[in-house]
């Protein structure tokens, strides 16, 4: 298990050492330490990854020192203890990047099962009581345990202090607590939902789910509970960070997107968070105590449940979609080479959409049995989120115009992202019209609709950001010509996927149902054959992001050329961040397109070499 | 200052950084404390908006002279805490001491008569699901007082006790090290949390004891 | 960020006396055999706002002096107001359904 020198420190380390631990056995630590010879301290003897020893010029010195005395975050110790004890922000974001991805395919299973039942009308390939399950499974697992922490607690816990020059988040212990708290959630669910199984759909609706259903409802509820928890610590660690330990000079107006979206987000989870905590409570009470705060039997009132839930759940959505937002703000002006089309706008409406957000969670209970009067109001509130959406696309679509732009990986992402994020917004205004939604409440043009915001938007956005900001994670480069195929691979399964449910809901295909009439067959198949495709989209990447830990080209510290503080200190950058606290000067953004416009000649025939241009 | 290097976390550039990003941390905690008991209020709104007479009649019967005195010692108790963060910005370690001591007893105090409220509502048969008769319509109504009574007093008596253990932590640390004006953040932040859980109680005590008084 | 802003700011804010809290805590209590004391009163359709009005002003004692909001700066004000602010949409959002019901007498409408 030995692992070559020049691959120490690399994030290959890291997967082996988290793997093992991942699989119980914390006990092999000195074990792996004493197959290595390698003693948990010495890290810093390591001998610099120098140049030819024969020539070597004056800068390559330099160079060699600096690289010995700021080693990276990835060389600060290489046992599992190391990794598991870390308080370092950078190490919990791979930590939890680790356990998202696994939650990730564990819910893509169950949609593949989801999926494959619906090839045929009479499905077949499971039981209705197990197809319950799966899309149970596939509903909370992507929700509370991919979607929500995917982008703020990965890129978010990555970059955040990098990106207003700080040295660790403000509570660095919380951060690790917090990544606990949703390791142990998320093993009770998982656990909960696999063994037992869960029937009531993600939403677990009252009374059903603390009445009536056979299943695992309490262990399920309960881990999401506990994750709950560790949203509410990294929300509140982000606000802190944010608002006490920028570097000199980086004003407000001077934050990248990226870190306007994480605060929105951070908001939302601490403001919405507690109230889903409080209504999963009152569910375990009516489970094990039998009260009847949501049972009609018992003088209670199952639309208190809808409204705490969605309190919760609508805002959730942003907390899903808003860091996506701030991923696209961040790469669209980097590979258009042009400063973004009114920053203060975008900076402005990410709160706009954080604020109206709250606003329209009655939107979901239309046909629920609620009062006319709120459903009018709730309406035209729905409506309102459009506006700062709109805002924010169109000033990424402004930036493109006459930017020099690229179509790196990243960027398709990210153009991939504005595209679905506006069909997926324009059919969200369709659900918030009060007369439409009565037909299609409870259809396949909701589900259409949400993963359009959800996996076309969020994922999309979240494997960009993952492509943009892997060199500074890992130290190398992913092979461009894979990422590229992946994410074209990936948009033209998704489009395949969810197009025809758009048709399917509007013909009147209900969601969560198992058998379906046979003019419906056409159409699930083209979905299902969409969605095949979408998995081998996802799970390209998994394999040429794990080959270029080891056989990736070295990454620069700045290979996109790009501004931001993230991109001054090295890749991977070292456990303290920066040798010395950054000193910002100028606003986020000052790309030159007429710069670039030599830049990309001079490339054209050193394709990705654009990374010998020191970082500003 | 010569402790100050020991005590700053290494994230932070002095004191006071890390003093504004401890007191904020809380206060940003606090709003999703309030949330958190947000969620119950409202169903005690929607509730008693639908069930006007049983909420009153039930809290007719709740023990109004033991929430009342109850009110009391934990707004003293506030009291206690606000003079003890003022004595530990301060630097007077025994004041401090006493008037953490003093927090500490009435806050226990406080769930002690509590407890004894629990056991006469367990006597006078209002416990819902245990031993509560529910025979109409009505008396489904005047349970839903009580399971919201007890959900709700029950959540702040958790968090309560939370804050008995914080301010026990505190005591023990300030007998061993002591605060001064550069580094009184464990005090502050716990003192601020303190003063939320007198909060959530100066809001239950009008809906749970007063509205069947007359 | 900058030490030394924050080091005047620190200096310039004044700090609560402990004649304040104590004065604060009569008030508190004074409050409570207020609303205690009118609670045997019935005023018809004012007693829970009356109760109600009473104890946000206890909240706000204890907020401003208590709690030190009042000596703090902007920023603490906003995240002491902001918990209540969303306590206030959740409210209102979904009393406006509870509270719009069966305006008609028609069920549902």
């Amino acid at each position: 298990m030995s692992v070559p020198e020049e691959h120490r420190g690399s994030l290959w380390n890291v997967l082996t050492n988290v793997g093992v631990a991942i699989g119980g056995a914390i006990g092999l630590n000195a074990l792996l330490r004493t197959l290595r010879g390698q003693p948990e301290a010495t890290p810093l003897l390591k001998p610099p990854l120098a140049g030819p020893a024969e020539h070597t010029p004056r800068e390559e010195i330099v160079e060699a020192v600096v690289a010995e005395r700021q080693h990276s975050y990835l060389d600060d110790g290489y046992t599992v203890r190391s990794w598991l004890l870390s308080t370092d922000h950078k190490r919990i974001a791979i930590l939890y990047m680790l356990t998202i991805t696994l939650f990730f395919f564990i819910g893509g299973i169950a949609a593949t099962i989801i999926r494959l039942q619906l090839v045929t009308p009479q499905g077949g390939l499971v039981q209705t009581a197990t197809y319950n399950r799966m899309f149970t499974i596939h509903g909370i697992i992507m929700v509370w345990f991919f979607l929500i922490p995917a982008v703020p607690a990965v890129l978010g816990n990555f970059l955040l202090p990098l990106m207003i020059g700080a040295r660790d988040l403000a509570f660095p212990k919380i951060n690790l607590l917090s990544w606990y708290l949703f390791v142990f959630g998320g093993l009770f669910t998982t656990a909960a939902v696999i063994g037992g199984g869960v029937d009531t759909g993600w939403t677990m609706y009252a009374p059903y789910s603390s009445l009536y259903s056979n299943s695992q409802v309490l262990a399920a509820a309960a881990g999401i509970f506990i994750t709950g928890f560790s949203t509410i610590a990294t929300g509140v660690n982000f606000i802190v960070t944010t608002h006490t330990m920028r570097a000199p000079g980086l004003t407000w107006f001077r934050l990248p997107l990226f870190v306007w979206t994480i605060y929105a987000t951070a908001l939302i989870m601490v403001l919405a968070t507690p109230v889903l905590a409080i209504t999963l409570l009152l569910i375990f009470a009516e489970r094990v105590l039998g009260i009847g705060v949501f049972n009609p039997a018992q003088g209670g009132d199952p639309l208190l449940f809808q409204h705490l839930f969605w309190f919760y759940s609508h805002p959730a959505v942003y907390i899903m979609i808003l860091p996506g937002m701030g991923i696209v703000s961040e790469i669209i002006p980097c590979f258009a080479r042009k400063k973004l089309f009114s920053y203060t706008t975008v900076a402005i409406a990410t709160f706009g959409i954080a604020g109206i957000g709250f606003l329209v969670w009655g939107h979901h209970m239309f046909v629920a049995g609620e009062s006319m009067y709120a459903s009018l109001l709730f309406s035209i509130l729905s409506f309102l989120v459009a506006i700062p959406s709109a805002i924010k696309v169109f000033n990424w679509t402004a930036t493109l115009y006459k930017g020099s732009i690229r179509f790196q990986t990243p960027m398709l992402y990210a153009l991939g992202f504005i595209g679905l994020f506006t069909v997926g917004g324009l059919t969200g205004l369709m659900l918030a019209s009060l007369a439409v939604d009565v037909s299609l409440h409870d259809t396949y043009f909701v589900i259409a609709h949400f993963h359009f915001i959800m996996v076309g938007g969020m994922v999309m956005a979240y494997l960009g950001g993952i492509h943009y900001w892997w060199p500074k994670i890992s130290g190398r480069m992913y092979p461009e010509l894979w990422g590229k195929l992946a994410a074209l691979t990936i948009f033209i399964g998704f489009v395949l996927t969810f197009l025809p449910q758009f048709v399917l809901g509007h013909l009147g295909m209900p969601r969560r149902y198992f058998h379906y009439p046979p003019e419906f067959q056409a159409l699930n198949i083209l979905s299902t054959a969409g969605a095949s495709i979408l998995g081998v989209g996802y799970i390209l990447p998994l394999f040429y992001l794990l080959w270029s830990l080891r056989h990736g080209e070295k990454a620069p510290a700045n290979p996109w050329n790009a501004t931001g503080l993230e991109w001054q200190t090295a890749s991977p950058p070292p456990k303290h961040n920066f040798d010395a606290t950054p000193i910002v000067t100028e606003g986020p953004y000052n790309y030159q397109p007429e710069e670039s416009e030599r830049d990309n000649r001079s490339s054209e025939e050193s394709e990705r070499d654009v990374s010998a241009t020191p970082g500003r | 200052m010569t402790s100050a290097p020991r005590l700053v976390g290494e994230q932070f550039d002095d004191l006071e950084q890390q003093q504004e990003a401890c007191s904020l941390g809380m206060w940003v905690f606090l709003c999703t404390e309030i949330l958190l008991f947000g969620g119950l209020f409202l169903s005690y709104a929607v509730y008693r908006h639908a069930y006007p007479q049983a909420f009153h009649d039930a809290s007719h019967d709740a023990e109004y002279w033991i929430g009342t005195s109850n009110t009391a010692v934990l707004l003293i108790s506030s009291l206690w805490m606000a003079l003890s963060v003022h004595c530990a910005r301060t630097g007077r370690r025994k004041l401090l001491l006493l008037f953490l001591a003093l927090t500490l007893i009435f806050g226990l105090a406080f769930l002690g008569l509590k407890g004894l409220e629990y056991y006469l509502d367990y006597k006078k048969n209002e416990v819902p699901g245990i031993n509560l008769p529910v025979t109409d319509a009505f008396s489904r109504q005047k349970e839903m007082f009580w399971t919201l009574y007890f959900f709700m007093t029950g959540l702040h008596a958790f968090h309560l006790t939370i804050g008995c253990g914080l301010v026990a932590l505190i005591l023990i640390l300030a007998w061993r090290t002591g605060y001064n004006a550069k580094h009184y953040a464990p005090v502050e932040v716990t003192g601020l949390y303190w003063h939320f859980i007198d909060i959530v109680w100066v809001f239950l005590y009008p809906l749970i004891y007063l509205p069947g008084r007359h | 960020m900058q030490a030394i802003d924050r080091n005047e700011q620190e200096a310039s804010r004044p700090e609560p006396r402990p004649r304040t809290f104590i004065l604060t805590g009569i008030a508190l209590l004074l409050l409570l055999a207020l609303t205690a004391g009118l609670s045997w009163v019935n005023l018809g359709l004012f007693n829970t706002p009356v109760a109600l009005l009473i104890a946000v002003a206890k909240a706000l004692l204890i907020i401003f002096i208590f709690m030190e909001v009042g000596f703090s700066k902007k920023l603490i004000w906003i995240y002491a107001a902001i918990g209540f602010i969303w306590l206030g949409i959740l409210f209102t959002l979904s009393l406006s359904d509870f509270l719009s019901r069966n305006y008609l007498h028609i069920p549902g409408k």
